[in-house]
């Protein structure tokens, strides 16, 4: 579908609803005609911004368009418009969608084709931003970052990059998060597969919290390990395993808890 | 401002800073911690403020919204603590494990973003 035919077939609405600053649109994609789903636009950047690198501007995924308190429908990263889906676009005006969709098709769409070590130079990236977090940056209370949690973290994404450069082992980029007692906490997620590391203030054990569905209900593993080499068995569970190889692991101070 | 009964079906609002935010547009288990030192964790009451008010008081801060049913299903009491600033102020009380947060965490919508840059208000 040519940029020129979609702004003619596809239900384009202009909107300034909502009392945005004077220096942007927004735009609504509306269900559009029954063709064959393809991508519009899409990021592999930061959940809500895609920058255009042929205009040079900067695009922001806002929400779907959805009444007060639904659930919000933000697309997976990386994420993206497609012609079927409803979903609101923020723009500065300089941009001026749709005569500037010459960027946006289903062969040209962005997210740039990131190389994993590019998505993991964000990820290292983020680290270093949380050491710049000052005390009560949840508004919450929330303690400064530890530095020294800042470098263990640091130390595990090291590891993972050197797990699939030794072992062949493609570790999707985690999801990085500060936590208010001044931790980091490390996490992937796959439907309902759920692992999540934790580097705590004062500890130099990892905590580790692991979760799946069975066809018993859900098996979870909870405990903390001293070196981060047991991270592989985790790591393998994980990318390929089954849902009841999570009750097969065994670490030193760990314990097994089978929630039905 | 008299203490009142918090009831299961009375919705609980969390400001979640974006750090938090995960990309699929989900708040991170980490959201769920108790304040430190403390067994309870900070909310506000949806009942006695807005999304808009419970994110600004702090830049750049969205909303998730969960029932007060899911935390005490989940071991927790949950208590109208109004302060001198926050009449809506109320805290979920308990140990928050690390599957306690992510149940938390599963059973919350992100009701409010506020990205400074261009959005007033922007209520989802």
């Amino acid at each position: 579908m040519t940029p020129n035919s979609y702004s003619d077939t596809q239900q384009v609405v202009f909107q300034q609803p909502y009392g945005i600053h004077p220096d942007w649109y927004i735009l609504n994609y509306g269900f559009g005609v029954e063709t064959t789903e393809e991508c519009l636009v899409a990021s592999a950047t930061e959940p809500f911004k895609l920058f255009d690198n042929l205009t040079k501007g900067t695009v922001y995924l806002a929400i779907s368009d959805t009444s007060s308190c639904a659930s919000v429908a933000t697309p997976e990263t990386p994420w993206f418009v497609n012609s079927k889906s409803a979903k609101t676009l923020v723009y500065q005006r300089q941009l001026h969608l749709p005569d500037d969709l010459t960027w946006i098709s289903h062969r040209e769409a962005f997210p740039p084709q990131w190389t994993i070590e590019e998505q993991y130079d964000q990820v290292f990236s983020r680290v270093g931003q949380l050491i710049n977090l000052p005390k009560d940056w949840d508004s919450y209370g929330g303690n400064v970052i530890e530095e020294n949690c800042i470098g263990r973290a640091i130390e595990i994404l090291y590891y993972l990059l050197e797990l699939r450069d030794r072992a062949g082992i493609s570790v999707p980029v985690p999801f990085v998060a500060p936590l208010s007692s001044g931790g980091i906490q490390i996490e992937w997620e796959e439907m309902e597969r759920y692992l999540e590391l934790s580097l705590l203030p004062g500890s130099y054990e990892v905590e580790y919290f692991a979760c799946d569905r069975t066809n018993a209900g859900e098996l979870s593993l909870e405990g903390s390990m001293e070196s981060i080499k047991n991270l592989e068995g985790f790591l393998l569970w994980f990318i390929r395993g089954e849902a009841g190889d999570l009750g097969r692991l065994t670490f030193e101070n760990s314990y097994e808890e089978l929630i039905t | 401002m008299n203490v009142l009964e918090i009831l299961n079906e009375d919705e609980l609002y969390r400001r979640i800073p974006l750090f938090w935010m995960k990309p699929n547009g989900n708040p991170s288990s980490a959201a769920f911690q108790n304040s430190t030192g403390t067994d309870d964790m900070s909310v506000d009451l949806g009942r006695l403020t807005t999304p808009k008010k419970t994110a600004s008081a702090k830049a750049d801060c969205g909303v998730a919204s969960f029932c007060a049913s899911l935390a005490k299903e989940n071991k927790q009491e949950v208590l109208h603590t109004p302060s001198d600033k926050n009449d809506a102020h109320s805290s979920v009380r308990g140990k928050k494990t690390k599957s306690i947060r992510r149940e938390l965490a599963n059973g919350s919508k992100i009701i409010f973003l506020a990205i400074s840059e261009f959005l007033n208000d922007k209520q989802i």
